[in-house]
């Protein structure tokens, strides 16, 4: 018999009214009638209830909407249960019964319309396009009161009620595009998809939802945070238009739309204003209409023009909703950002500790939030680090960007014998949780044998196998164990250098090093192996024997120009020089040195490339110092450089 | 994050326990003048003979007597054969004061006095033998319950010379015979009412489906009585009345027909009746004064 009703459980208007994509505040999105994407702007867990009243002559307060929204990196899922979205229609069937002679009564329909729950999900494909699809779940419940005839002896007519309850699911799909901060477009479906139950009885016929499909188009347009302007053009041509905005923490909105379906041209107004802290967000709206709304309409326009919306028909109250926000977040509100990170310092594996104290890079951090805070700069590179390194805290103040040092320490037992490009990742937290922001760069590691041409940095390769040039040392005194014993005491150093040496060149050769774009230097037992090496090499190799016994060296930088650049080692004697005639009558071939203690110390330099004999070695080392260090004033310009190995 | 999550639990029961409401529903008023009131008026469909008050010449009788009645009538009978024009003038007046019981001690009527003399349109109407026919204990029954005043016309002119103009008036006047003054006025008329019927479906597969259309006349609400007609008979058992707006259609709920043994019976007949009513006196002297547009048409039940 009405066939024609139309009944369009959906449009684009929600009780909150339209905030478009912005980030202040995340109770809009709950709403898939505005926000059938799912576009969502919570870190983690976000959880939303809309409890509201109706102004019906009398006060009907319900719950609307409870919701629970959740991100998974790229993906966002929500779902919300509506208790309060259902609108219900009572009405006389038009049939009536004649009882008892004289009494009528009239027959009684009930028609509900609810959406019970929907289920969200949507994809952030960059940062500018996301997608996602609402699935929602609808239930129709039907009673009707008929007369029926009941013959047994006799006819009767009796009433009965008729039910039927029809659910059915509907899908829709948008898209988000922000094009820039102040631009962003919102397309999404109306009814895309649609499957459940038809009614079967006939009295119920032509009362289900009408599910004519439809799309609306949303576009934002954000000068800035105080005011925002938000269209939405439904292909029913209905249209919303608002103005939003946001001060401090506040946030505020007003809503006015046009509803095909409803009088006057502009329907009503929907104001909204919330208040934001970290952690809950509260959004007091209201839904006022222009159009007097009463508890009883005439069901012949009921018949004719149907309604467009559950939540927002002809029939529908004034609302007042209040809306609450929870945001329960182990990922932390960003408070800073990592613009850019350079790379200052090449990686040297085998200078384990150098990073500690000269950071191998750099970081811009802006502070974006209102606060000072304290940033913890930390950096791990895949395979070179054992977890994440943290340098110390510094302090930015709010809007403030500054350069913050990324600071590194090595495993020891690192092996790299050539070198590799890694992944550094590099972090920025403002928390002991989650990183604030990160940024990934290339970076190269050089083999454990590069060094970087700092001499200073040669004490690492010293170092760096200090067992078995312990081990060498030992050996070869053990061999010389006669000559020992019978030295005094005071030559201890000098004569343990002596033998060492002596044993040292008889198995070595000068090699120039092989490498020419990086400098290469040989650990001991390397140089040991390959039997020579260049004055790095060897240097490094006899330091280390002498160290291992406990002699005190320093490494002697002569620095020339780069290509003429040399390097050999002094050591200290541990005599005072009233017993320098122990070892030589020649005050040239000595330097006097203080020790830690401000007492003078005979220092002795030896030529480690000279691989004759220790005399030799001596006599031409000195005699290089005396000229360039002492003569040339090397020493006073810095063109020689005495290097502590310790 | 324990105690917010608590918090939250919480506050969300105290909402929940609070708010049982749920939105307010909206009353939708018929505005649409398609409804309709229908009443059962024969119980036994063994029973042709009405106890109702309605028979399928659409007269409407009150035999518990309550009102005493004048009625003006144009009668058109409908089958697939032809139509046939009636008038019919009757008046009777009750007895208050001698009832006429079942069996069973319910009162099925009172019986009738003969107060004087009556005249529809200037012609004294005949005074005949007023008999009603029921079923009593399950056997029928004949009872004269007295006299009543009768003037028909089936054959232009025959037997009497009453005729029945619609949308117009019959005068009526009143004699008595215990003295007193003679009464007259005149009874208004309706517009003349012409129905169809389409009747489709099978009676076999309780599938008849009825639509009705009439022209539409003045009156706020006309009755259409179903009746049905057994094989081989004439008369009809009444069985349901519905009053519905005078706009010219209505469709029968197809579950009002097709759930009553239709295989009983081999006619069907839809009587529609437009009318006019007024009540004069009060008591044992009140009097219902009725003039009816009637057009039944007799249908064989496919």
């Amino acid at each position: 018999m009405l066939s024609n009703i139309k009944i369009l459980p959906q449009s684009s208007f929600d009780m909150n009214g339209y905030f478009g994509l912005q980030d202040f505040i995340s109770i809009p999105f709950y709403n898939y009638e505005s926000n059938p994407s799912n576009y969502f702007n919570t870190k983690d867990w976000g959880i939303s209830l809309q409890y509201g009243a109706e102004f019906s002559g009398s006060f009907n307060s319900s719950i609307y909407l409870l919701a629970i929204s959740k991100r998974l990196g790229d993906h966002s899922l929500s779902a919300r249960y509506t208790p309060g979205f259902q609108k219900e229609f009572l009405f006389s069937t038009g049939e009536s019964i004649v009882v008892n002679d004289t009494t009528t009564q009239s027959l009684e329909a009930n028609y509900t319309y609810k959406e019970l729950f929907g289920l969200g999900y949507s994809y952030k494909i960059n940062e500018k396009l996301s997608a996602g699809l609402t699935l929602r779940f609808f239930e129709q419940d039907f009673k009707q009161q008929i007369v029926k005839p009941v013959f047994g002896d006799t006819l009767y007519l009796v009433t009965e009620t008729l039910s039927e309850k029809l659910n059915f699911w509907k899908a829709d799909i948008g898209i988000d595009y922000i094009l820039n901060d102040h631009l962003q477009f919102r397309l999404a479906s109306i009814n895309l998809l649609n499957f459940g139950d038809d009614a079967i009885t006939e009295e119920f016929q032509g009362f289900e939802m009408k599910q004519e499909r439809g799309a609306f188009l949303a576009a934002s347009y954000f000068p800035d945070d105080f005011l925002n302007l938000n269209f939405i053009y439904e292909t029913t041509n209905s249209f919303q238009i608002s103005a939003t905005g946001n001060a401090n923490k506040f946030v505020y909105g007003l809503t006015t739309f046009h509803d095909q379906y409803q009088e006057p041209y502009i329907a009503g107004l929907v104001p909204a204003f919330g208040y934001k802290t970290s952690l809950f967000e509260i959004l007091l709206s209201g839904v006022y209409y222009f159009s007097d709304r009463t508890t009883e309409a005439d069901f012949s326009q009921f018949y004719e023009e149907g309604i467009d919306n559950i939540i927002n028909n002809r029939y529908s109250f004034d609302k007042i909703v209040l809306s609450l926000g929870v945001n329960i977040s182990s990922t932390e509100e960003k408070k800073v950002e990592l613009i850019d990170v350079e790379i200052i310092r090449e990686i040297y594996p085998t200078f384990y500790d150098m990073y500690l104290d000269k950071p191998f890079a750099t970081g811009r951090v802006v502070n974006i939030s209102s606060e000072q805070v304290k940033v913890t700069p930390s950096v791990n590179i895949e395979g070179i680090t054992e977890g994440k390194i943290d340098s110390p805290q510094i302090l930015v103040e709010p809007g403030d960007t500054i350069n913050v040092p990324f600071y590194l320490i090595i495993s020891e037992n690192l092996k790299l014998d050539r070198a590799t490009l890694s992944n550094a990742n590099f972090y920025v937290n403002v928390t002991a949780n989650q990183p604030d922001d990160q940024l990934q760069k290339a970076t190269l590691i050089n083999s454990e044998n590069a060094w970087d041409g700092n001499v200073v940095n040669l004490r690492y390769f010293i170092s760096k196998e200090m067992n078995f040039s312990m081990n060498y040392a030992k050996n070869t005194f053990s061999e010389n164990k006669n000559i020992l014993d019978s030295l005094p005491v005071e030559l201890y150093e000098f004569e343990k250098a002596k033998i060492l040496f002596n044993n040292f060149v008889k198995k070595m050769t000068y090699v120039s090093d092989p490498r020419a774009s990086v400098e290469y230097v040989q650990f001991p037992n390397q140089t040991f192996e390959l039997k020579g090496g260049d004055c790095d090499d060897l240097s490094v190799a006899y330091c280390s024997l002498l160290e291992s016994v406990g002699i005190q060296t320093a490494l002697v930088d002569y620095k020339g120009n780069e290509e003429l650049r040399h390097v050999n080692i002094m050591f200290n004697t541990k005599l005072s020089p009233e017993k320098a005639r122990l070892i030589t009558n020649n005050d040239s071939k000595y330097f006097i040195r203080k020790n830690e203690q401000g007492k003078d110390e005979i220092w002795i330099p030896i030529e480690t490339t000279s691989l004759s004999n220790y005399n030799e070695a001596w006599n031409i080392a000195a005699e290089k110092f005396n000229r360039e260090a002492l003569n040339n004033l090397g020493l006073a310009s810095g063109k020689v450089e005495i290097i502590e190995v310790y | 994050m324990k105690k917010i999550l608590t918090y939250l639990i919480i506050s969300a029961s105290i909402f929940f326990l609070i708010s049982c409401d749920k939105p307010a529903p909206t009353q939708l008023v018929d505005d649409t003048n398609n409804d309709y009131e229908v009443e059962l008026l024969n119980k036994d469909l063994e029973n042709q003979y009405y106890t109702s008050g309605s028979d399928t010449s659409g007269i409407t009788q009150d035999l518990t007597g309550i009102t005493n009645l004048i009625s003006v009538s144009g009668i058109k009978i409908t089958d697939k054969l032809r139509t046939r024009i009636f008038s019919l003038a009757q008046a009777m007046f009750f007895d208050k004061s001698k009832p006429i019981k079942y069996s069973n001690g319910k009162l099925l009527s009172y019986q009738t006095m003969i107060p004087g003399i009556i005249k529809f349109n200037g012609t004294e109407a005949n005074i005949i033998p007023y008999r009603i026919r029921f079923r009593d204990m399950g056997m029928q029954r004949d009872t004269l319950v007295g006299s009543k005043y009768l003037l028909y016309n089936i054959f232009g002119g025959f037997p009497d010379p009453f005729y029945f103009s619609y949308n117009s008036s019959v005068s009526f006047e009143f004699t008595p015979s215990i003295g007193g003054n003679n009464i007259s006025f005149n009874i208004l008329t309706p517009q003349e009412i012409t129905g169809s019927v389409t009747l489709t479906g099978k009676k076999t597969n309780h599938n008849l489906d009825v639509e009705l259309n009439w022209n539409t006349g003045e009156t706020k609400k006309i009755s259409i009585i179903i009746g049905l007609i057994r094989a081989g008979q004439l008369s009809s058992i009444p069985l349901y009345r519905f009053r519905t707006a005078d706009d010219g259609e209505m469709k029968i709920p197809s579950r009002l027909l097709n759930q009553i043994p239709l295989d009983r019976f081999e006619k069907i007949v839809f009587t529609f009746i437009r009318s006019y009513e007024s009540y004069q006196g009060n008591g044992n002297n009140k009097l219902l004064v009725s003039s009816q547009s009637i057009h039944s048409l007799v249908i064989e039940i496919p």
